[in-house]
């Protein structure tokens, strides 16, 4: 399931009446912030499902779904579909930036963030509909672990119909580049952790 | 035949061995033993429960009744308690100028930027031309945050950084025409002084600032003068190996690290008198101690933290022994160098610097402990005969001398939770014993201060196992380096957490120290501590003053079954050629139940005479 001509992302998987959900946008926030690329994709599975199939079909074997009632659902391609890496319902809009963090991070190898209940800097702004139609949110830039070269990979082009199409091809060759990104990135991460 | 039992009260546990003797024979047979924590201040009519716990444990085993027992064997505890304090004696404050020194996961750009600090909303003010460090407040969005500076950088303002509330550096920087530094989760961003001159530094992932972290750099950015760069320079000192880093200057202002008064200490030996100051740090106390030792007392400065811990141990004392405050006398103090991470006064993120502080440790001693008190009740509960048989360090060797391949002359070091204890027998059975301050609970104090984790339970944990980091859902590396992988995935909570392996448990350390740092803190500690009471005990004990006239030391006590703290001991003596290491009592108990064997082996032999030292 893991196509290789796709970069190495973290995949959203989503039901599709979660589309233009701000959790959606928050949960790719978290992702952003965190320098992690990711892509989308839209499935009527149920969330547990959603999840796993997402965590599969990533090269960077974590998989992030909504759906089911707001729940959402981190997963490892290896773990257990019915026994998820993290999930939970979630109702307020900086929590499902969080998730998006710690979907980042279960890819970085650094401890996760705790859900809160309460953001103290975070208030509910009436025009929020404008915040999330702003198209570039969907496609991220890691400019924090790598530089120019992949600035020229386009998400955007990923939609629905392709990733269908892809399914099908089999994923046995878990990729150098995976394992080599993900080097990159643990190592940027152990010089940060030593320079501090 | 009869049964015998040896109980030994310590510190931190009570112990206890059952053996049948043949008399006739002059044959011993241990068949038994027990163990439970201390009940209360040891030599105090609390010990009672503890020391039936770990009788009833041990009698359990080998389905014994108290009506079979003919003798107890008590220890004449030796009257020493230990406590610990610590003192920091610098402070780092910062008055009217201000650093932001912390350290964000994900800052936002890379570079220095220089400008003057102006509130996101008031930009509209700003004409072309203008140099400003934008401040972000946790409400504006972050696309609207990008937005508005591209717009101002579009109308010629030159943004050249900006400080965000809520952790969005990386959101509005991939937002923007052109790259800024960006430093996130300021918590208290309105405390940011508004219209002053301010520098913004993001290193490159995995690079540590330069500007900022030097005062030279410091100076060129504000155009200091040479007294103006010695006061910035506790600024620069406490950006060292910082990704990002603020720095605002305001006119008047200067950051200054101060020492502050942290008492005094009076030794009193029986060569003369000193007063040192705690603030002289560890060394110098420890000289002058060694100077005029052996003490007779110590006291503190009243009213600082040091007069308030040396007069709490001699009232805990006091009132144990039931003596006069008066006749408690401390013998001995350890004093460590330390650092603490303090928050810094005036600080915007919750930055911390590490200030220096002095971790002491203070031991007391008096005459004797009510022992026959806790015989009596002992005698009351069981119905069995108790007899107070022997002085704990005599006890103490006979125990350890059970250790496979040892010989006299023999020290053993009885390394406990609050005091090192020492005793040194000679080839003529001739017994030397001495008691240092500092042991178990010093090292737990050490590691808990200068971790900051302020919590007394974890410092334990991180004392006594080692640690492992989390790298996957599925595998951990062990501090050596050694993987280990599970079958069940691993708990969210402790992913990529550095972890304590204690027994059965993953205890996750919530802090941002590598295991590196933690794993360093703790050999330090131990370090500090128990090595340099192995050397100070045996210098003080060995009649010629020589390390290498011996030739076994012996490790005995809690302490001792550290996985650890043996082997750090025994590498160090192994520069003067003796043989150290842990005791294996009677060849099967390891470090453990070396008195109460004693007292039972006691039973056939005669005592040796004992000399205090």
């Amino acid at each position: 399931m893991v196509d290789q001509s796709n970069r190495p992302s973290v995949y959203i998987g989503l039901q599709k009446k979660y589309e233009s959900n701000h959790l959606f946008d928050n949960i790719c926030y978290g992702l952003e912030e965190e320098g992690i690329p990711f892509d989308y994709y839209f499935s009527e599975a149920n969330v547990n499902q959603l999840a796993l199939d997402a965590a599969q079909k990533s090269r960077l074997g974590v998989g992030i779904a909504l759906g089911d009632e707001s729940q959402i659902v981190i997963q490892h391609k290896k773990m257990n579909v019915n026994n998820p890496f993290f999930k939970k319902k979630i109702d307020k809009y900086f929590q499902a930036k969080i998730m998006g963090s710690n979907a980042a991070r279960l890819v970085k190898g650094i401890p996760i963030k705790e859900i809160t209940q309460e953001d103290d800097y975070y208030t509910l702004s009436e025009n929020e509909d404008n915040t999330h139609n702003n198209p570039v949110t969907k496609n991220t830039e890691n400019n924090t672990t790598k530089d120019a070269e992949k600035k020229t990979v386009d998400s955007n082009s990923v939609n629905k119909a392709e990733l269908d199409s892809k399914d099908g091809i089999d994923s046995n060759h878990e990729s150098d580049a995976v394992k080599e990104i993900t080097q990159l990135v643990m190592e940027a991460l152990k010089n940060i952790e030593n320079s501090n | 035949m009869e049964y015998i039992v040896g109980v030994d009260i310590g510190n931190s546990t009570t112990e206890v061995a059952v053996a049948k003797i043949f008399k006739e024979e002059q044959n011993i047979d241990f068949i038994s033993h027990g163990i439970y924590k201390t009940t209360g201040l040891k030599g105090t009519i609390d010990n009672i429960e503890g020391i039936i716990r770990s009788l009833n444990s041990a009698l359990k085993k080998v389905d014994l009744n108290y009506d079979d027992i003919e003798l107890i064997r008590l220890n004449e505890a030796t009257p020493v308690i230990g406590d610990v304090a610590m003192e920091t004696i610098t402070e780092t404050v910062i008055t009217e100028s201000t650093m932001i020194g912390h350290d964000p996961w994900t800052p936002g750009g890379i570079g220095l930027g220089v400008g003057y600090t102006i509130k996101i909303n008031n930009i509209d003010s700003c004409t072309a031309g203008d140099d400003v460090i934008l401040i972000i407040p946790g409400d504006v969005d972050f696309a609207d945050a990008a937005e508005i500076i591209n717009k101002a950088i579009g109308r010629g303002v030159n943004v050249n950084g900006a400080v965000a509330q809520k952790d969005d550096a990386v959101l509005i920087v991939n937002r923007l025409d052109k790259q800024i530094p960006v430093i996130d989760e300021v918590k208290y961003i309105d405390k940011i002084p508004l219209a002053k001159k301010a520098a913004v530094e993001v290193a490159r992932p995995g690079g540590t600032i330069e500007k900022l972290s030097n005062p030279y750099g410091i100076a060129t950015i504000f155009e200091l003068d040479s007294e103006d760069t010695k006061h910035i320079f506790p600024v620069a000192r406490s950006l060292i190996g910082n990704r990002s880093a603020v720095v605002i200057r305001t006119p008047e202002g200067d950051i200054e690290e101060r020492k502050i008064p942290a008492g005094k200490i009076t030794i009193l030996g029986d060569r003369g008198k000193s007063e040192i100051g705690v603030d002289t740090g560890a060394d110098e106390i420890m000289d002058s101690l060694e100077k005029i030792q052996p003490i007779k007392d110590v006291t503190g400065e009243s009213g600082t933290n040091v007069g308030g811990m040396l007069d709490r141990v001699k009232k805990t004392m006091s009132t144990v022994t039931d003596q006069p405050l008066s006749e408690i006398k401390i013998k001995d103090i350890l004093a460590v160098n330390t650092f603490v991470p303090k928050k810094v006064t005036g600080g915007l993120a919750e930055e911390h610097a590490m200030e220096n502080a002095v971790g002491l440790a203070a031991m007391v001693k008096t005459s004797q402990l009510p022992m026959q008190k806790i015989a009596d009740r002992l005698e009351e509960e069981t119905n069995v005969e108790v007899v107070i048989a022997g002085v704990e360090a005599n006890m103490a060797i006979l125990g350890a001398l059970t250790t496979p391949g040892t010989e006299k002359p023999l020290v053993i070091l009885d390394m406990g939770g609050g005091s090192t204890d020492a005793a040194m027998v000679t080839s003529k059975d001739k017994v030397y014993t001495t008691h240092l301050a500092g042991a178990g609970d010093m090292v737990s104090l050490l590691i808990n201060i200068e971790l900051g984790l302020n919590d007394l339970k974890l410092a334990e944990l991180i004392k006594e196992n080692p640690l492992a980091k989390v790298e996957s859902v599925f595998h951990i590396r062990h501090e050596d380096g050694t993987v280990k992988f599970f079958d069940q995935a691993l708990d969210p909570k402790l992913f990529g957490r550095v972890i304590i392996l204690a027994d059965d448990e993953k205890v996750p350390i919530h802090s941002d120290h590598s295991l590196d740092r933690i794993r360093q803190v703790r050999r330090e500690a131990k370090n500090d501590v128990f090595v340099r009471n192995a050397i100070r005990a045996l210098e003080r004990i060995i009649p010629t003053g020589n390390i290498r006239d011996i030739d076994f030391v012996v490790m005995v006590g809690g302490s001792a079954k550290d996985f650890e703290i043996p082997t750090l001991i025994s590498n160090r003596l192994s520069e003067y050629s003796v043989v150290a290491g842990s005791g294996n009592i009677r060849g099967v108990m390891g470090p453990r139940n070396a008195v109460a064997t004693g007292l039972v082996l006691s039973y056939l032999e005669t005592e040796g005479s004992v000399i205090n030292g």
